[in-house]
């Protein structure tokens, strides 16, 4: 007996002993590229988060230092409203990273939501949600945005309900496939026969199934979804003007004053690119750590 | 295979009557008269009433509905309330535009995506398979309307170079229309490409780790021929269905293109139609587009069935 329970105690024992910090280091090491991505996605957060400790300007009162190169007092230079672009760059963020992080989550509750209920009730409600997902599937995202402007306006609620919908719709078929499968384990019918009822079933039982898939979902999307709004408020229809975004900064007037400013064009793209570069090699590396089985969907 | 194909043909017409409901509902809840935008607010109440009843705003919404299904089918789409031109007429000149840009895309980033993702999967784990990857996650990052306004800005700077401004028709004169389209159109099949790389290159893999590759290198077949014959063949079946999820794709980015270029196509005419408010406008390019998309993804799961025989048609 004692000479089984030897190696085993070892086995025990020694993963015990590494420290969350050593894990860390370990990950970090077979995913070099995903801490790249992680360390870039929080350098950027903490500036967004303490922009107005670190930059003394506003950005978006205006003076009269208008269209000054990159200087010492501004390191990017002042854009057409003599506002300093690196401000405005700082506080873009905010915009950049709430969009993503709320349509994500909220888009990643809705998508769990309606995959669970077609998946474990089938019937109707899953004929009407897969229905949903085929057609909002078919409709360019950017004409679904073009569709909500037109009818609520430009704005962060519209943007917010405009990407939660397809995003929603199309995340619940992969969570959907899951939970038909996991319906059948015996573990749902014995909770089911001791009483347990279809909510608890759900939440309990079903719910640590799909975990892994909607928090890998939710990194992958993010990318996405700040693009979405960065394209949309290029075009002027996302984040009304003088609230400071990337997109926003890059698209309408500003654009005459490129050839002779590029600054003002370089500092907001660059910045953006940076962002969603993180995200999306963090979101990678998190897909292959957690679930290998979505390395086949391509994006 | 008949029987499916009939099936998923008899099931389009319900997703465009839903496709269409979607469209009319979401642009019909938006606030406001848009007879406001074009008599201005010091309008009269009796002038609104008029300018209502030509436009048949005040039926009941299903005789609007299927006033505007018949004009869809027929073609006949009135006329646009801001400027007054009818919506057929700008379709046509400007589907041109929007074709060429489409097609273009469609080629090139095909091109790219699959002899980019064959590169490196063959050279797995070299340096080639290390950058092309790498770029397909830059491609992946940098967003369309940044890109192609460097394409714009760069060269002014550096060269004074200033592409053609006026569209000449590629039948006309090549060499300008190319002038005016190859570039921005590269660039964005470019980006285009990058998800249909990582895809080619991981099914590639996938195949060439099966038996019968193994077998075709044990008869002494050259490297060349064993990806050429046994690979590329296998290999293309699943990458063709996503060119049906990547239309969808194309079609924003050309929205930006053309908003970026200055190019007066579809997309700029749906985009300054969402600008001002031109709800005849916007409906109907948005459902001819969404209908568009569903016929595309239809062609594509039928020949998808048609070149691999292993598909059970559910």
């Amino acid at each position: 007996m004692s000479v089984v329970e030897a190696p085993l105690q070892a086995a025990v024992y020694t993963k015990k002993e590494r420290s969350w910090l050593q894990t860390g280091l370990l990950l970090a090491r077979k995913y070099p590229l995903g801490t790249f991505g992680l360390a870039c996605l929080l350098f950027v957060t903490f500036v967004a988060v303490f922009a107005p400790l670190l930059t003394p300007y506003s950005p978006i009162d205006n003076n009269f230092s208008v269209l000054q190169p990159p200087s010492a007092a501004h390191p990017l230079g002042t854009d057409r409203g003599g506002r300093d672009v690196l401000s405005r760059v700082m506080y873009g963020g905010r915009t950049s990273l709430t969009i993503g992080a709320v349509v994500s989550v909220v888009g990643a509750i809705c998508a769990t939501m309606l995959g669970m209920i077609a998946g474990y009730f089938q019937r109707w409600p899953d004929y009407i949600i897969q229905r949903g997902a085929e057609l909002l599937g078919m409709m360019p995202n950017l004409l679904i945005l073009f569709m909500f402007v037109f009818a609520f306006g430009p704005g962060f609620n519209t943007l917010v309900v405009a990407m939660v919908l397809p995003n929603a719709f199309g995340a619940s078929r992969v969570i959907r496939g899951v939970i038909l499968s996991a319906k059948q384990g015996q573990y749902v019918e014995a909770a089911r026969s001791i009483g347990a009822g279809h909510w608890r079933v759900m939440m309990r039982h079903l719910l640590p199934n799909v975990m892994d898939l909607v928090i890998v979902g939710i990194t992958i999307r993010i990318g996405g979804v700040i693009l979405a709004e960065a394209s949309l408020s290029f075009l002027g229809l996302g984040i009304p003007p003088p609230e400071p975004s990337w997109g926003a900064d890059m698209g309408g007037q500003a654009r005459m004053y490129f050839r002779n400013c590029p600054w003002l064009a370089l500092a907001p793209g660059t910045a953006l690119s940076l962002t969603v570069l993180g995200v999306s090699l963090f979101g990678d590396a998190l897909r292959d750590h957690l679930d290998p089985r979505l390395r086949r969907e391509g994006h | 295979m008949g029987a499916y194909i009939l099936r998923r043909a008899l099931f389009l017409p319900i997703l465009l009557f839903l496709g269409s409901i979607l469209v009319f509902t979401v642009l019909r809840i938006a606030p406001g008269d848009p007879t406001d935008r074009v008599l201005g607010i010091n309008s009269t109440p009796a002038e609104k009433q008029k300018l209502r009843d030509a436009l048949g705003l005040n039926d009941p919404l299903p005789v609007q509905y299927l006033r505007w299904m018949g004009g869809m089918i027929t073609f006949r789409l009135g006329d646009s309330i801001v400027s007054d031109q009818p919506i057929g007429e700008q379709i046509i000149t400007r589907l041109k535009v929007t074709l060429q840009i489409w097609i273009m895309s469609v080629i090139m980033g095909t091109l790219f995506g699959i002899s980019f993702g064959i590169l490196s999967a063959v050279f797995r784990d070299t340096w080639l398979d290390y950058i092309v990857r790498f770029m397909a996650v830059v491609f992946l990052s940098v967003p369309a309307f940044f890109s192609l306004t460097l394409l714009i800005i760069i060269p002014s700077i550096l060269w004074n170079y200033v592409p053609p401004l006026q569209y000449v028709s590629p039948f006309k004169d090549f060499w300008t229309n190319m002038r005016i389209f190859f570039p921005p159109v590269f660039i964005l099949s470019l980006e285009g490409s990058a998800g249909f790389m990582r895809l080619t290159r991981s099914v590639c893999l996938e195949v060439l780790s099966q038996d019968y590759i193994r077998t075709a290198r044990a008869k002494g077949l050259r490297e060349f021929w064993v990806i050429m014959r046994h690979m590329f063949r296998n290999a293309m079946i699943p990458v063709v269905t996503v060119i049906g999820a990547w239309i969808p794709g194309i079609i924003a980015g050309s929205v930006i293109l053309e908003q970026v270029m200055s190019l007066a196509g579809m997309g700029q005419y749906i985009y300054q139609g969402v600008l001002a408010k031109d709800y005849p406008v916007v409906q109907s390019i948005t459902l001819y587009i969404g209908a568009l998309v569903i016929f595309a993804n239809l062609l594509v799961d039928i020949s998808y069935a048609y070149f691999d025989p292993r598909i059970r048609y559910r």
